[in-house]
């Protein structure tokens, strides 16, 4: 029988518009062709074909190639025997289908047969709904369930009020509970007690629809231990997007914050072991310079810009031998590349005298000492550098203080020598002052003796042979009388002489009394009596009228009975006799002078004057004992001055000049001094 | 004793040549007084104050003079001045130092002790003859003595 030609409407089956209005594709197929005869309007949705396209179509067209041939089998049985597995199960079932466009899609189907339909035949009713996407859901949901199955993370859900739903092995291994242990229990067990806020806070971001995302916090397994985990938490909302719950993504990262926990103390460590570098250089009392290879200073601590004079960017990246005196740099090179082949620990210039320059050209001792340390960047050196002015100075000032030490030790021995000579010359003198004293006492006693004893037995001589001229003149011949004469000279004579010798020796037994002495006045005083011992001659006495010096008077005053005695004297023939008594100056030193125009002498003797009894003239021409002239001399001595005498020659006259020594020289003289000067010719 | 003791001369002298040559010269001189030698101070002394050879003596009839030689034995002649002036009944006595001695020390002396004179014995014997010539003249002709028998002090 044909009806394909003639398709069925809904009506025609009875079910008219509620045919149109079902959201399940509602397919009526003859089952004498196997085509399709009611298509409705869901059925052209699911499958694509329009009603008119699938009018008349074969069944057989929505099945995959690949199960047509157990359709065409079940349908031609079914058609043969009424009876079909399908057809007879009276319950949805799920198979693949075709749509129009090829592309295959999963569908519930729903076969019953039609019987008694208006038209008669047989007919078969398909109910198809399309579970294309219940199914890609349901993999989807499948193969979700086998990644959180196999995960590693711990997945777990729970519902708003905490109540834990879903427990995934990884779950199991992080945590420790078995997932019967712990679903439909509260999830704050494993959260840590010190953070009580921590899932309620969750929870109410969840409710208000929050995802939270790489949450870091701490969770507690069953053995107590903590866990530090990465939560990764969204909420679960229901088919009517209702929040209903949340899944919560636990992923363990104890290791990483255990490795970031060892970075970071790692950092801190390096960051201390900076700061420690950082303040041991700074902190270092000597100056640190670090240079690398290339000798360019890489560091410096803040000692160097203060030893140097230069700020640190002054000096980083220059050579370091700007810190070295110019006369040296050549030899610092040398010396640095020689380093880098045998580097080690070790003082520089070991036994040198090393020495750094400043930036204001001034230089300073040093000792450096050297360390190698290699690096990234390659071999760098660090320089200790210390200025050892201070240590040097120290070290002179030790070396001077031993120095003056040992010469102390060595004066003090030296003084005590010196002690012990002097107290043994002290001795010595005292001894010799002692023998001296008594030679000087028995030399007084032997003068005083010699001025009585000596002269009795001359007077006697003197006077006996007197005697025999006078009383004995008739037994006396002429000859026996002059002899008688001759032994009264003589005896006068030693008179004299004797005189002469104590005067000497007086001179040098009396002390020295140095006081002002007018010797114009003493002058005058002495021309004066020897005037008197020959009134009859006519001298000229050229006397200052006050000449005043430092000296003894008594002993002067026997200087000048001997010099204006001695001038007097050698005058005697003259016809105007000069005695010339003055002071003048020569070579800066006072001399003063006794000045004759009489007999004069013979400068060939002129040394010879001032010995005892040492006589230029004849006796009988001139009087005198010549120890005068010696007198005078040892008073000149003992003034601590000097005599020497002057003469043209014989009958020229003389000049006897004489200084007095270092002596508070007198006012008075001075006026006198230019004067006398300017007249001597001397 | 007999004669004037006041117009007696002591010479005190040790040396028997100077006694001789000096008493020789005084009686050039015309000197005509009594003249007591002493040889040392001691006798000088015992002269002066009536002691020892002269006990008996009235020290206060004191001699015109007395020449007084300085370096004697036994007592020197500035201790025989000394006691001399420390002694009021010879007190007054014109004593002349005459001696070989020009020492400074000795003509100090001498005048500290109230010497009336200092004299030194020349060698020349013409000119000791002069000075002993002088010394007559002054001492006996022209110098008027102290009253006789006078004690200074109380």
């Amino acid at each position: 029988m044909s009806i394909s030609a003639q398709p069925l409407s809904p009506a025609d089956l009875g079910f008219g518009r509620l045919f149109a209005a079902i959201r399940d594709a509602v397919i009526v197929a003859d089952v004498a062709t196997g085509r399709i005869v009611l298509w409705n309007l869901a059925a052209e949705q699911i499958f694509g074909h329009s009603a008119s396209e699938a009018a008349d179509l074969p069944l057989e067209a929505l099945v995959p190639d690949r199960l047509k041939g157990r359709h065409s089998a079940g349908f031609a049985r079914y058609r043969q025997t009424g009876h079909g597995r399908l057809i007879e199960a009276g319950r949805p079932f799920e198979v693949p289908a075709v749509r129009k466009d090829g592309a295959e899609i999963a569908v519930e189907l729903t076969l019953s047969p039609i019987q008694d339909a208006p038209v008669g035949g047989r007919f078969v009713l398909a109910i198809v709904r399309d579970v294309s996407e219940r199914k890609s859901e349901e993999e989807t949901a499948q193969r979700l369930a086998t990644i959180v199955e196999s995960s590693e993370d711990a997945i777990l859900g729970y519902t708003l009020e905490g109540v834990l739903t879903s427990w995934n092995p990884g779950a199991e291994r992080l945590f420790g509970y078995a997932a019967r242990e712990v679903v439909g229990q509260s999830v704050d067990r494993l959260v840590p007690p010190e953070r009580p806020d921590e899932l309620p806070d969750i929870l109410a971001r969840l409710r208000r629809g929050e995802r939270i995302e790489h949450y870091e916090t701490q969770r507690v397994r069953k053995d107590g231990q903590r866990l530090d985990v990465s939560l990764s938490i969204s909420p679960v909302r229901d088919a009517t997007g209702q929040i209903v719950g949340a899944a919560s993504i636990a992923h363990d990262i104890t290791e990483r914050k255990q490795a970031e926990e060892e970075r970071a103390r790692l950092l801190r460590q390096a960051e201390a072991a900076e700061a420690k570098f950082r303040g041991l250089l700074e902190g270092a009392p000597d100056s640190v310079v670090i240079s690398g290879q290339d000798g360019q200073i890489a560091l410096v601590n803040r000692q160097t810009e203060r030893l140097f004079g230069y700020s640190r960017d002054e000096l980083l990246g220059q050579p370091v031998e700007l810190l070295v005196p110019e006369r040296l740099r050549a030899v610092h090179a040398q010396d640095r590349a020689s380093y880098q082949v045998e580097p080690r620990t070790r003082p520089m210039g070991l036994g040198m005298e090393l020495f750094a320059r400043r930036k204001d050209g001034s230089e300073f001792p040093v000792e450096i000492s050297l360390s190698p340390v290699p690096s990234d960047a390659g071999l760098l050196a660090i320089a200790s550098i210390r200025d050892i002015t201070e240590r040097k100075r120290a070290e002179e000032e030790r070396v001077h203080l031993a120095r003056e030490q040992a010469a102390r030790v060595e004066a003090e021995a030296a003084a005590k020598e010196v002690r012990a000579l002097a107290a043994s010359l002290e001795q010595r003198v005292r001894e010799r002052t002692a023998a001296l004293e008594a030679a000087n006492a028995e030399l007084s006693a032997f003068s005083y003796s010699v001025s009585h004893d000596l002269r009795a037995p001359l007077r006697a001589i003197d006077g006996f042979s007197q005697v025999l001229l006078e009383d004995y003149t008739s037994v006396l011949d002429e000859a026996g009388q002059d002899a008688l004469r001759r032994v009264r000279a003589a005896s006068q004579r030693m008179g004299e002489l004797i005189d002469d010798l104590l005067q000497l020796s007086r001179v040098s037994l009396a002390p020295l009394r140095r006081k002002p002495v007018d010797l114009g006045r003493l002058a005058r005083e002495v021309a004066g009596s020897l005037q008197q011992t020959a009134p009859e001659r006519e001298v000229e006495w050229v006397v200052p009228p006050e000449l005043v010096v430092d000296g003894d008077a008594r002993l002067l005053r026997g200087a000048l009975e001997n010099l204006l005695g001695n001038a007097f004297k050698f005058t005697g023939k003259q016809a105007q006799a000069r005695i010339e008594v003055g002071v003048g100056e020569q070579g800066g030193e006072v001399v003063y002078f006794v000045r004759d125009n009489g007999a004069g002498f013979d400068m060939a003797y002129a040394d010879r004057l001032f010995g005892a009894f040492q006589r230029l003239h004849a006796a009988a021409e001139f009087e005198g004992t010549g120890i005068g002239l010696a007198t005078v001399q040892r008073i000149i001595h003992r003034h601590g001055g000097r005599i020497w005498a002057h003469s043209a020659g014989p009958g020229q006259g003389a000049t006897f000049y004489f200084t007095l020594g270092p002596a508070r020289a007198g006012s008075g003289s001075a006026g006198n001094e230019k004067k006398e000067e300017e007249e001597d010719p001397a | 004793m007999n004669g004037l003791e006041h117009e007696r001369l002591l010479l005190v002298e040790d040396n028997p040549d100077d006694e001789a040559l000096t008493l020789r010269a005084m009686r050039k001189q015309g000197i005509t007084n009594e003249i007591v030698v002493a040889r040392d101070g001691q006798e000088a002394l015992d002269y002066l104050f009536g002691t020892g050879a002269y006990a008996g003596r009235d020290p206060r009839n004191i001699p015109r003079g007395v020449l007084l030689d300085l370096n004697l034995p036994r007592i020197g002649g500035l201790e025989v001045l000394r006691r001399v002036r420390a002694d009021p009944r010879t007190q007054l006595v014109p004593v002349v130092i005459f001696t070989s001695s020009k020492e400074e020390q000795d003509r100090l002396q001498a005048y500290r002790n109230h010497a009336n004179s200092f004299v030194r014995k020349p060698i020349d014997s013409v000119q000791f003859d002069e000075v002993l010539r002088w010394l007559g003249r002054y001492w006996l002709e022209l110098n008027e003595a102290p009253p006789p028998n006078t004690e200074i002090g109380v």
